[in-house]
């Protein structure tokens, strides 16, 4: 399988991410100054026959997104959503530390293509280095006139600008993002409009896009299509960043093509489950995708299409390993403590439902559980699931009913036994 | 103008309406919390799950507008299943306080349990509970009742004006509270309890009054200032425990203000007069209706000049029938705030108005003239008739050599008076108001005259001798 280290070359030398090593290792900027020369549906066109999906979880074709911008008089907007807080996900982080230009590159070039002259970073509150380094960055490509008043030369004024967040994990949904960027709570908006292309941030036309996404975009205009197109496989290009996490002997941020196998990269790239245990289950793309257990793992190619027929979803490639230690009601608890901590609130499923799943996983680990609470757990996932503004009922309701679903037994031990099999405590962070 | 498909059904709709809109013009009513036509929609309480044929997933029908062909079911299994874990997911932390609360009756979740919740509960754990802080002397708040659908906070910046209202914290510990717990200032605060879909927000002024379910209610008109909005009257035997605003697109929308709807106390005030009084010595005495009246008769037969100021709350029927039963009188209306409906203004961007008194125009066009250019000294009788809102000009009694009141007075203004003749306030008697719009609103009556207070009409026909009538 062709590999070739886009994004991670530089990773461990925080001295790379200057706007000299760039140019002088990388062609830095060497596509802005091709997509100068194109016209923005040449760029669009060019995006949308890279096959290019969005890398922030949905996997939504980057070049139809753009597509979506109506023909108006009104300011576009391109909106950066740096806010990555899926758990277990830390690939961005990365990005706009080692490598901040080829990302602000292709915020540059996408703004040409839709014909936005403000850029907005919406970065999480909790990257604060990250957070220093990119306008560390964005001031170099100001100085460079690759930013101002001035597009390298060409008479187009566009501004860059960093929006700190205050640390919600649902001000990473699009619409969140938004209302929070213009001042007001972080809550999703309702749909229709289904996308912000029409009425966005300040009610213009705007396109929200992944860091990660981005960063691809130099890439694919320096390089072209055909060798963006020679990495993956159909409708899955591209080089990709996974974040492995877990109880792995190497845990860390892997560069690897689309469709890589799965356990190649648990076995050979990670070096195996550590202490010589074995894999248990794996959440493929992050807390919020269903479970799949080691016997669903065997065959799995890492991309959209192949996790989705396993019955998950790639999600923001997070993949966080658990081996035959560990408790898979504490693991249930754990998720629905985050979604009941991060829950905006708006609908009653989630904002209810979130809670009442969190005290039945706690009750069942303490032991106290009842034979039917595990039935109605699945039956509140299923009450969630869908019914909400935004996809976080879905998030909420995947993981939890997947765990219930496949790991059935582990639960009804608890309750027979009147106590956790694995001896754990109740995790530490509870109060 | 197109058609839906609900529930089978063929049904109109309106251009811009949503699916609940629709379906309530058809008669069916889709449960709905969050949703207020006269406030902006959120669609968080996803009680009103519809399944659109065609959509992946079940749309909320107040934020979706009907489009000519959909196929809608509020019926679906589906549906009644979603809606029925959203009803069960708002009950999870309700106190069910229901026999001790305001809202029993007329509470939208006490409703919709009944007919969309399963009958069982599923969960033994803890509810969530919250203290509550004082919002001011109109609006009681228990936030353990609150199923947060926002109504409140919308109500206060859209309806009120004043962005005061906020959800504070999130997910499952979102608190509804003033902002820094300040007492609530706007003009319309009573309005959120009427937003307010369960017990949550209650007024003080209603609190632990009366069970919704024993109150009879009367269409009438808010008799607070010229703006004239359509009220609901609740009473029980002879007695009103408060008003609620009723919707009129052209006048008050769905609203009221805090003046309007804490203002009918006066009619109930323990300090009413509730029997005729004549003076006697120095002081007011209680007389016989026949003992007063005769005395009323004498002074009007005795007159050489005749003035009649009318407080501008008295209904046109009555000022006119003063018009006709008095024939020589010079007529004056009386307003405190304005001298003549021309100084009328709007006092703010939605209902209340400079003028506090609902019918000055209506007077004016009766010709009873402005209350500036009324010279006591040239009259030796005044017969001043009051529907009680106003509150008579301080001293008008001492003004000319004779004075008689008509209508609605308290003990400490009657003072100077010769004869009183109590009347019935607006919510006693029938009649029109004009509002400053010159929009002529008829209500009708809600409770029986309280006391010894007899209608206009009786009075004037009965005790007036019959060439008084006709002196004209």
């Amino acid at each position: 399988m062709k590999s070739e280290l886009v994004f991670s070359k530089y990773y461990g030398e925080p001295e790379a991410a200057g706007l000299n090593n760039y140019l002088n290792n990388d062609k830095g900027y060497d596509a802005l100054k091709k997509a100068l020369e194109m016209t923005p549906e040449g760029i669009t066109q060019m995006v949308k026959d890279s096959e290019l999906r969005g890398r922030g979880g949905a996997g939504f074709p980057t070049g139809l997104k753009w597509g979506f911008i109506p023909k108006t008089n009104k300011p576009k907007y391109l909106v950066v959503n740096a806010d990555e807080s899926e758990p277990g996900t830390f690939k961005d982080r990365a990005i706009m530390n080692y490598t901040p230009h080829m990302m602000i590159e292709g915020c540059i070039i996408s703004a040409l293509a839709i014909d936005a002259h403000i850029i907005y970073v919406y970065i999480r509150g909790e990257f604060v280095r990250e957070a220093e380094v990119l306008e560390k960055a964005i001031e170099e490509a100001y100085s460079a006139r690759y930013l101002g008043n001035t597009v390298c030369g060409k008479d187009y004024k566009l501004d860059m600008v960093v929006h700190r967040g205050a640390g919600a994990y649902i001000c990473g949904e699009e619409t969140a993002l938004l209302n929070s960027l213009e001042g007001k709570r972080g809550e999703p908006r309702i749909k229709p409009p289904y996308f912000p292309a029409v009425h966005g941030a300040f009610g213009c036309p705007t396109v929200v896009n992944n860091v990660e996404t981005l960063a691809a975009i130099p890439g694919i205009v320096r390089e072209g299509v055909d060798w963006f197109k020679s990495f993956g496989r159909e409708k899955n290009t591209g080089m990709k960043l996974f974040c492995v996490s877990g109880h792995v002997n190497k845990p860390g941020l892997y560069e690897k093509p689309y469709g890589y196998p799965f356990m190649k990269l648990i076995e050979e790239d990670c070096g195996g489950i550590w202490k010589g245990r074995k894999l248990k289950a794996v959440f493929p793309g992050g807390s919020s995708s269903p479970v799949l257990t080691a016997e669903e793992l065997k065959d799995v190619a890492l991309d959209f299409d192949d996790l989705q027929a396993a019955g998950s979803m790639l999600g923001s490639s997070a993949i966080m390993v658990m081996d035959d230690s560990t408790c898979m009601v504490q693991v249930a608890i754990r998720t629905a403590y985050f979604y009941y901590e991060e829950s905006c609130g708006q609908c009653t499923p989630c904002r209810e439902g979130g809670k009442w799943l969190l005290d039945l996983n706690r009750r069942l680990e303490s032991g106290n559980g009842k034979m039917e609470d595990l039935d109605l757990i699945a039956d509140i996932c299923d009450k969630i699931d869908g019914k909400t503004i935004c996809a976080f009922g879905e998030a909420t309701a995947w993981p939890l009913r997947s765990l219930v679903k496949k790991f059935r037994h582990e639960y009804e031990q608890h309750i027979l036994e009147g106590k956790c099999p694995f001896g754990g405590k109740a995790p530490s962070w509870e109060q | 103008m197109g058609t839906i498909t609900f529930n089978g059904k063929e049904i109109p709709f309106d251009e811009g309406d949503n699916i609940i809109e629709a379906a309530k013009k058809a008669g069916t009513e889709i449960p709905h919390y969050c949703y207020h036509p006269g406030l902006s929609i959120v669609a968080q309480c996803r009680m009103c799950l519809v399944e659109i044929e065609g959509a992946r997933k079940l749309a909320t029908a107040c934020s979706t507008p009907c489009n000519n062909g959909m196929v809608v079911s509020s019926e679906s299994p589906t549906v009644k299943e979603a809606v029925s874990g959203v009803q069960e997911f708002l009950l999870l932390n309700h106190p069910l306080d229901c026999p001790i609360c305001d809202q029993a009756g007329e509470c939208s979740l006490q409703e919709y349990s009944l007919k969309h919740a399963a009958s069982d509960c599923r969960t033994d754990l803890n509810r969530r509970t919250y203290i509550d802080i004082d919002m001011g002397p109109s609006i009681k708040k228990n936030m353990n009742r609150c199923i947060h659908c926002t109504r409140c906070i919308r109500y206060c910046n859209e309806v009120g004006d004043i962005y005061e209202m906020v959800a504070l914290q999130r997910g499952n510990n979102t608190e509804i509270v003033t902002v820094d717990d300040k007492p609530l200032m706007t003009a319309y605060s009573g309005g959120l309890a009427d937003v307010c879909p369960v017990g949550s927000l209650t007024t003080k002024d209603f609190r632990f009054s009366k069970r919704v379910w024993y109150l009879r209610r009367n269409d009438s008109i808010c008799d607070g200032c010229s703006k004239g909005c359509n009220i609901t009257v609740s009473h029980e035997k002879n007695l009103v425990f408060r008003l609620e605003p009723r919707e009129n697109q052209e006048i008050n929308k769905w609203w009221m203000c805090d003046e309007g709807r804490y203002g009918f106390h006066f009619a109930q005030s323990p300090s009413r007069v509730l029997a005729p009084a004549v003076k006697g010595g120095g002081s007011m005495e209680s007389a016989q209706w026949s003992e007063a009246g005769a005395r009323f008769n004498d002074l009007v037969v005795g007159a050489q000049s005749i003035a009649v100021v009318a407080s501008a709350d008295i209904t046109n029927e009555e000022a006119d029938l003063l018009k006709s039963s008095l024939p020589k009188a010079e007529l004056y209306s009386y307003s405190p705030s304005v001298d003549s409906s021309s100084e009328d203004k709007a006092l703010d961007h939605l209902i209340r108005r400079k003028d506090k008194s609902p019918n000055l125009k209506g007077l004016e066009g009766r010709g009873y003239s402005a209350f500036s250019k009324f010279n006591p000294s040239k009259f030796n009788l005044v017969v001043y008739a009051s529907g009680g809102k106003v509150r008579p000009p301080y001293g008008i009694a001492k003004l000319s050599e004779t004075t008689v009141g008509l209508g609605v007075f308290l003990k400490e203004e009657v003072d100077g008076f010769d004869v009183i003749l109590p009347g019935p306030s607006w919510l006693e008697k029938e009649g029109s108001f004009t509002n400053y719009d010159e929009i002529n609103q008829h209500f009708g009556q809600a409770i029986r005259p309280i006391g010894l207070a007899k209608p206009m009409s009786v009075v004037l026909s009965k005790y007036l001798a019959d060439s008084v009538w006709q002196a004209g």
